[in-house]
């Protein structure tokens, strides 16, 4: 038994990881361990874990700092009732100020530990007093004093102290070696993490590190023969560790909450639950169906048992209260995910989808035969109204009922190496230069491995690939010469993965009704109003504990925009009721006019759109699944879009696969179609499958996979599946373990996608209005979009100070007036003071606004270069206003006006260009390409008269570029979207081409390309091209382009 | 015209074509230092310019408007040796100039005959042509404006210059450029049409005085320049002397006229370096550091005396060498509750004496060293106040006194393995003999595991005559005795 072990999780004061040191307690022969970290219980959840796969006990502790006058006070929680205490005291610890003498915190459950480092320099009389103190705070039962031997001069005479002070207290002494780390061999981390912890190097740390090795995990045997003079002090240790052995993480009492009476406040019981979720969902089946079928009967009711049985109707109904405050408070919202199986979800409106008409299985959500909880990821805009969301959370559980789940922020190659080499004394520039080398792709091609391998920087410099490593290490200055090349070497793969500091999860959240904080510690996030776990969501589910996603989403936050306009405007729309088979809305989306729309605005997605033609919502949701890395790894794109076309028979890999691959036409496209298919093929049960779902949700897990295709392999084996079957069902799971998607998920999607595109048909004005209020989003720049609402017959006027609001704001169904929230570097107090003073009274002069709002100098600036100020009278252009507004006006009677002479020259049109670019990052003003097309006398080729010419016409056409794409799959081939004046042209650039000019595609905003004309399937016009060159565009505008995503 | 400004155009990359020669019409540019793939251009070519090259432009954005764009790296060395030609270049035009920067000298025309400007430029310019850089001359009634005009590439109108070629160039502060740029001025012309209170009152005094300067009604003074071998001499002994009496008595002499010089320019003497080459071809060099800046010739020489006595000469000496390096003469008095040195140079003399005696290096403050390792101890270097470095004080583990024996005294002992470490039983050799009554320890230490690692396990142990000692046990095997407790 090992009472006093610190684990890297008491970052920067431990070498090894929680599951490090328990194996290698089990290894020694230990029956238990106890992590005791740094003012938490942060590596408890994984020592816990790794003891119940090695079968012995992980005993929870923390160590506390600064508490009772102590320099460190280790406490040990003997039931889950000191656990909760000890939780409650740390959360109180990070959270609340002067929380130093334990006053008014219960305690009961806990045994207190006194180490030779409780105290700095400890002699008699303060050992005596801090003794007495813990005495008095915990019980005589529940104080001991551990002994350290760590070999080193002067411990003994502190160790005689301890033992005289237990024997005059009567306090049990026990032994300890107080390891913070679990071999010898990793004292070299330790003393990088001292370095780290006191901002010095390992030449300047002097005495600050240890003086030897020896504060490792000792066996039970070497810790005997440490104390053989005292053998009771092991046998005390024993029994202590016996005695907080009966608590462990399993009992934590963590309950998910239960909903309460929005009458009376008080919680409801289980039963109560289940009858207020069925009329709940009665309620709403009946504003969402007029005449309820007899499917959706049976489904509904097959659903509420299931719930009821799990016990899962509290959930269901927290959930749905987050949904309707939400709606309450006009914030969009939708659930994501497998939660879209349920039509229970859907009859609360937690979800859009109406699983029974789409197909959707609810097992794939939730059965009895899965025992975990059902996972609801819900879509809110994002931004602060997502925040609201949040903070309605913390509010309703407050105090301390709630919590966003840790991110667990690990060291990374370049994090690794850049402390690493700091702590070895090697200057930044180094560190820089490794940085730079990991960024480059010239490194990456030294080490290039199958795809899957790029996914991640962790996967360029694994442990077993020192010669790479080594390699770059060389490159960035460092010769293996070098007499800390190796030692830099291994202190790099040992901090590599470490815990380096706590963040929190982007949306996650953990709540509770009687306290989180008797859970886990909580402690502030690092934005405000805003608590994190100690703990991650893995960490959380291992035990049990309930995460909600509130995640964030762009197009929501732009769409509940357009809404409100709509409303304002008095065309109100609803989302929920808009028709899914509007044929304005298709026409859209098979011309592949969706810039701006959602997920299917890419150049990948607009390429297939015109192939796919979809005609209906379905067809959409297969659109928006198939343009997705694991389809195209999978070679399934064309498969598809070939059937489709009925260029290629369907067929169904296996007959029993038709049922399960009918409706995306033989292609397995969807993850419930995988599952699907093992269960049929090889007779995997409904757990099994979940167990093939988490393998491929597992993103780079091989080993998982491979044990599941093993697996399947076998099973298939057994049934006598053809090998020719076997391999391509292999084939189809493993495309998806890279990137699985649900066909729920997929749905869901769709349906946003579908919205957005509606908007963008029927409320054009009010769409990209919503869309400029909400950057940055999506894949084009606001000046691609305001160009597509130009051609959409949607304009936009310049930013005004006498009619700009903040936001930009819709005039009428042709024309959108910019706000002040387009101006970089306009600070928010004043964009709002400027309405403010405006709603007093109109500005009559410059000086007037000058006056009234107080700009500052970079603001008057900005305003003026913009032409904000150009409708305020005496002000006759942009320059003009420059030099006006440049001074400020004298607050003195008698000072004789300013001089009203004109001295600036008026902006050329290019001149005015450069500067929206610059300032605002568009223009309202005529397109580059215009103003480069005016002073040509080149007869170009433009993107509208692509649509005229035939295949295979030579060419030669400008533009600006708005994306760069050359996906992995693409075999090399790059894909450019250029934009001018008239709309989008797309290009195609082979391989060797791209190679021939590469720099020019990277660098240049403007190009001149020459190529022929390629009409696609669906009647596309591509650019097949043979050269580029720059186009001569003066000045560099400063513009966006969506590049290599 | 009383002033010319002689400017060499992108000097750190036109001295890297001269010095490959690279023809003028190939496109060239030099680099910033750093990652190449994040690198930018830093200075280009005439040639590159009509490519759209631009100082500023990113190198792969250079490279993808002029493939044959040649790239150069920074190359101090030749930057260094190309400003050595041109300051000489300068210097064998006028008496009297100004460094205003690497790139670009202000020259006093008021002291020089000559028969026309013109032929003056021309003439200039074809004598620099050896230099192969290229050259642009500006004539000024003023130095600044000559400046401006030197920066012009065609020699023309000091008001035609650029805004932008102002800003790149670094020369006169310009910290509204931006404001100049959205308020569409292009060249300095265009700043000198504003109104110049206006002017002043919008941007501030720098944009004034650029106003003036334009219009010449700015007139300042050159900080005319001084070569640093200024105060240095050579002397070369003929025939070779075997002594360094001869030496002294020269550099006496020499000493007085280098410290004449540097009093001349207000400046007192830092440092004193030496060369002597002797006849085998091998050399001496040495640098004096003085304790305090002095002008004083005498103490120079004590200096030097002093040191020549430490010298060995393995042949005759055929030359020597002297330069003072200057610095700024020492203006503080004596502080009332400081106690300093009344003569800091003779301290520093009887330190070099000191030095020659015990060796270089063995001389200083000790101190020990924050460290576990036993006995660690650093030397600081003496400083004429005896400030002693700051240093965190090690206190001993044991309150007992510790006699250390300087080296240790290797010594067998036999021992025995126990766990990890060996314990010792008796001392087998060495001062103290005999069996071991008691043994406390091991003490196991080690450190500088990242370079040069050291570890060793100490024990007290008490003999049989109830004497303390302290042992240490290195691997691999190796047993020191380290001290006696009293």
């Amino acid at each position: 038994m090992e009472l006093l072990a610190k684990s890297n999780f008491s970052f920067l004061r431990g070498a090894s990881s929680p599951e490090s040191l328990v194996q290698r307690a089990a290894a020694l022969g230990h029956h238990s361990i106890a992590l005791v970290d740094h003012m938490g219980f942060y590596g408890s959840a994984r020592a816990h874990a790794e003891a119940k796969k090695v079968g012995i006990k992980a005993i929870t502790g923390a160590t506390l700092e600064s508490v009772l006058g102590f320099h460190q006070l280790t406490i040990l929680n003997k039931s889950r009732s000191g656990y909760q205490n000890l939780s409650r005291l740390l959360t109180s610890l990070h959270c609340e100020q002067n929380v130093n003498n334990l006053s008014g915190h219960d305690l009961n459950g806990n045994h207190a530990i006194l180490t030779p480092e409780s105290l700095h320099n400890p002699t008699k009389e303060s050992l005596l007093r801090a003794a007495k103190k813990l005495l008095d705070h915990f019980g005589p039962d529940n104080v001991s004093i551990a002994l350290f031997h760590h070999f080193r001069r002067g411990e003994e005479k502190t160790n005689r102290l301890l033992r005289d002070l237990g024997g005059f207290l009567k306090i049990p002494i026990i032994a300890s070696n107080s390891p913070t780390y679990s071999q010898r061999s990793d004292r070299l981390l330790a003393d990088a993490f001292t370095c780290l912890r006191e901002h010095k190097t390992l030449d300047d740390s002097g005495r600050f590190l240890e003086c030897n090795g020896e504060r490792f995990l000792k066996s039970p045997k070497e810790i005997h023969n440490l104390f053989i003079t005292h053998p009771q002090v092991a046998n005390n240790a024993q029994a202590l560790s016996e005695e907080c052995s009966d608590f462990s993480l399993e009992n934590l009492g963590y309950r998910f909450p239960s909903y309460r009476d929005p009458n009376t406040g008080k919680l409801f019981t289980g039963h109560e639950q289940c009858e207020y979720l069925r009329h709940t969902v009665e309620r709403g089946l009946k504003k969402k169906f007029l005449n309820l079928s007899k499917k959706h009967r049976q489904q509904i009711d097959q659903e509420l048992i299931t719930i009821e049985k799990l016990g899962f109707s509290g959930y269901f109904l927290i959930v749905w209260d987050l949904v309707r405050f939400a709606r309450s408070q006009g914030i969009l919202c939708q659930g994501r995910g497998s939660a879209a199986n349920s039509l229970v979800c859907y009859a609360i409106g937690v979800t859009s989808v109406d699983p029974v008409e789409s197909g959707l299985l609810f097992e794939r959500f939730l059965s009895e035969n899965r025992q975990s909880w059902p996972d609801i990821d819900i879509d809110f805009p994002s931004g602060d109204r997502r925040e609201a969301v949040i903070q309605y959370v913390f509010q309703k559980y407050a105090p301390r009922g709630a919590a966003m789940t840790a991110n667990v922020i690990t060291y990374k190659p370049r994090s690794a190496f850049r402390e690493m080499s700091k702590i070895l004394g090697f200057p930044e520039s180094i560190a820089d230069r490794f940085t730079d080398l990991c960024a480059s792709p010239k490194v990456h091609d030294a080490s290039r491995e199958p795809a899957s391998d790029e996914l991640s920087m962790s996967n360029y410099y694994p442990g077993d690939k020192v010669v790479e490593l080594a390699g770059t290490i060389e490159r960035s200055g460092i010769p293996p010469s070098h007499p800390r090349f190796e030692p830099l070497l291994k202190l790099y793969h040992a901090v590599l993965h470490c815990p380096r500091h706590l963040g929190q999860h982007s949306g996650g959240m953990v709540f509770c009704d009687d306290g989180l904080d008797h859970v886990v510690p909580l402690q502030p996030a690092a934005m405000e109003n805003r608590t994190v776990l100690q703990w991650d969501k893995d960490d959380c589910e291992d035990l049990g504990i309930v995460k909600v996603d509130l995640l964030g989403l762009g197009m929501l936050a732009a769409m509940e925009d357009a809404l409100k306009i709509c409303e304002r405007r008095g065309r109100p729309v609803n989302l929920a009721k808009i028709p899914k088979n509007d044929p304005a809305t298709y026409d859209l989306l098979c011309r592949a006019d969706t810039v701006g729309t959602f997920q299917v605005e890419s150049r990948a997605q607009m390429a297939t759109l015109p192939i796919m033609q979809p005609r209906c919502f379905y067809d959409l949701a297969v659109e928006v699944a198939i343009i997705r890395p694991g389809p195209i790894v999978g070679d399934l794109v064309h498969p598809y879009l070939n059937r489709r076309t009925k260029r290629e028979q369907i067929e169904y890999i296996h007959p029993d696969f038709e049922p399960i691959l009918k409706r995306t036409l033989g292609v397995p496209l969807f993850q419930e179609q995988v599952l699907r298919m093992a269960m049929v093929i090889a007779g995997f049960t409904g757990v099994e499958a979940d167990f093939l779902r988490k393998a491929m949700s597992f993103k780079k897990s091989d080993e998982r996979m491979n044990a599941i295709v093993q697996k399947l392999k076998t099973r298939m084996n057994e049934r006598r599946v053809s090998p020719g079957v076997q391999q391509r069902v292999i084939d189809s799971i493993g495309s998806f373990s890279l990137y699985g998607f649900p066909e729920s998920h997929a749905i869901s999607f769709a349906l946003i996608a579908y919205a957005s595109c509606w908007l963008k048909v029927h409320r054009p004005a009010e769409f990209y209005c919503g869309l400029i209020n909400n950057q940055p989003m999506g894949f084009y720049s606001v000046n691609t979009l305001m160009q597509d609402a130009k051609r959409h017959g949607v304009r936009t006027k310049p930013i005004s100070i006498v009619h700009s609001m903040i936001s930009t704001e819709v005039i009428d169904d042709h024309l959108l007036r910019l706000g002040f929230h387009r101006l970089k570097g306009l600070r928010q107090n004043t964009m709002e003071h400027i309405v403010e003073e405006r709603s007093k009274s109109a500005f009559s002069s410059l000086e007037d606004f000058l006056r009234r709002v107080r700009p500052n100098v970079k603001e008057r600036r900005l305003l003026a270069a913009a032409g904000a100020l150009n409708d305020l009278p005496e002000v006759e252009h942009r320059r003009d206003a420059l030099w006006q507004a440049e001074q400020l006006p004298l607050d003195d009677l008698f000072a004789a006006p300013p001089p009203t002479e004109k001295v600036l020259e008026m902006m050329t049109p290019a001149e005015r260009l450069n500067t929206d670019f610059a300032l605002q990052g568009s223009t309202t003003g005529p397109h580059p390409m215009r103003l480069w097309r005016r002073d040509q006398d080149l007869n170009l080729t433009t993107s509208a008269s692509l649509f005229e010419m035939p295949h295979g016409k030579p060419l030669v056409i400008a533009g600006l570029v708005i994306c760069r794409q050359r996906p992995g799959t693409a075999k090399g081939h790059c894909f450019i979207s250029l934009e001018d004046e008239f709309g989008i042209a797309n290009l195609f650039i082979p391989r060797k081409t791209f190679h021939a000019y590469k720099l020019i595609i990277v660098s240049e905003s403007f190009l001149l390309v020459q190529g022929r004309l390629q009409i696609t399937e669906g009647r596309q016009p591509t650019v097949y091209v043979t050269s580029i060159q720059p186009l001569g565009v003066s000045g560099d505008l400063a513009t966006v382009s969506h590049d290599f995503h | 015209m009383n002033y010319a400004a002689l400017h060499f155009r992108d000097l750190p990359l036109s001295c890297l074509l001269a010095r490959d020669g690279t023809p003028p019409d190939q496109p060239a540019a030099l680099l910033s230092t750093g990652e190449r793939e994040k690198s930018h251009l830093t200075a280009v070519n005439l040639a590159a310019r009509q490519f759209g090259i631009h100082p500023g432009l990113r190198t792969t954005r250079g490279l993808a408007r002029c493939a044959d764009l040649l790239l150069l790296d920074p190359d101090p060395t030749t930057e260094k040796s190309a400003q050595a030609e041109t300051l000489a270049f300068v210097d064998s035009l006028v008496p009297d100039f100004e460094l205003t920067t690497p790139e670009t000298h202000l020259l006093d025309l008021s002291t020089l005959l000559m028969a026309s400007e013109e032929d003056w430029v021309a003439q200039t310019i074809d004598s620099s042509t050896y230099l192969s850089l290229p050259l642009q001359i500006g004539l000024g009634i003023t130095p600044d404006l000559a400046h401006l005009a030197s920066l012009c590439p065609r020699q023309s109108d000091p008001l035609s210059l650029k805004i932008a070629d102002l800003f790149l160039s670094k020369t006169f502060p310009l910290p509204h450029a931006h404001v100049l740029q959205l308020w569409g001025l292009q060249t300095l012309s265009d700043l000198a049409r504003l109104p110049r209170q206006g002017l002043a009152e919008r941007l501030g005094s720098n944009l004034a005085r650029l106003h003036d300067i334009a219009h010449g009604k700015h007139h300042r003074l050159l900080k005319l320049y001084r070569a640093k071998d200024h105060y240095r001499v050579t002397h070369t002994f003929e025939p070779p002397v075997d002594s360094h009496e001869p030496l002294l008595f020269m550099a006496k002499r020499l000493l007085q006229t280098l410290c004449n010089r540097l009093e001349h320019h207000q400046r007192a003497a830092a440092e004193l370096r030496l060369t002597l080459a002797f006849d085998n071809g091998a050399a001496h060099t040495r640098k004096l550091v003085l304790s305090e800046p002095t002008l004083s010739p005498d103490a120079l020489l004590r200096s030097l005396h002093t040191h020549l006595d430490t010298v060995k000469a393995p042949a005759s000496m055929g030359e020597f060498h002297l330069e003072l390096i200057p610095t700024l003469p020492r203006h503080a008095q004596h502080q009332l509750f400081q106690r300093g040195l009344k003569d800091p140079n003779e301290f520093a003399d009887t330190l070099r004496r000191l030095s020659g005696i015990v060796g270089p290096g063995r001389l200083g403050i000790p101190h020990q060293l924050d460290t576990h390792r036993p006995d660690v101890i650093s030397l600081s270097p003496i400083t004429p106040d005896f400030q002693t470095p700051l240093v965190p004080e090690i206190h001993p583990a044991s309150h007992l006194p510790l006699k250390r024996q300087r080296p240790p005294i290797p010594i067998n002992v036999a021992s025995e393995k126990r766990g990890h470490y060996q314990y010792p039983l008796a001392l087998l050799t060495g001062p103290h003999q005999g069996p071991i009554r008691h043994a406390r320890g091991p003490f196991p230490l080690s450190g500088s595991w990242w370079e040069n690692g050291w570890q060793q396990a100490q024990w007290d142990v008490e003999l049989d005559d109830s004497l303390l000692i302290q042992l240490a046990f290195l691997t691999p095997g190796k047993w020191h005795l380290t001290g006696i407790y009293a």
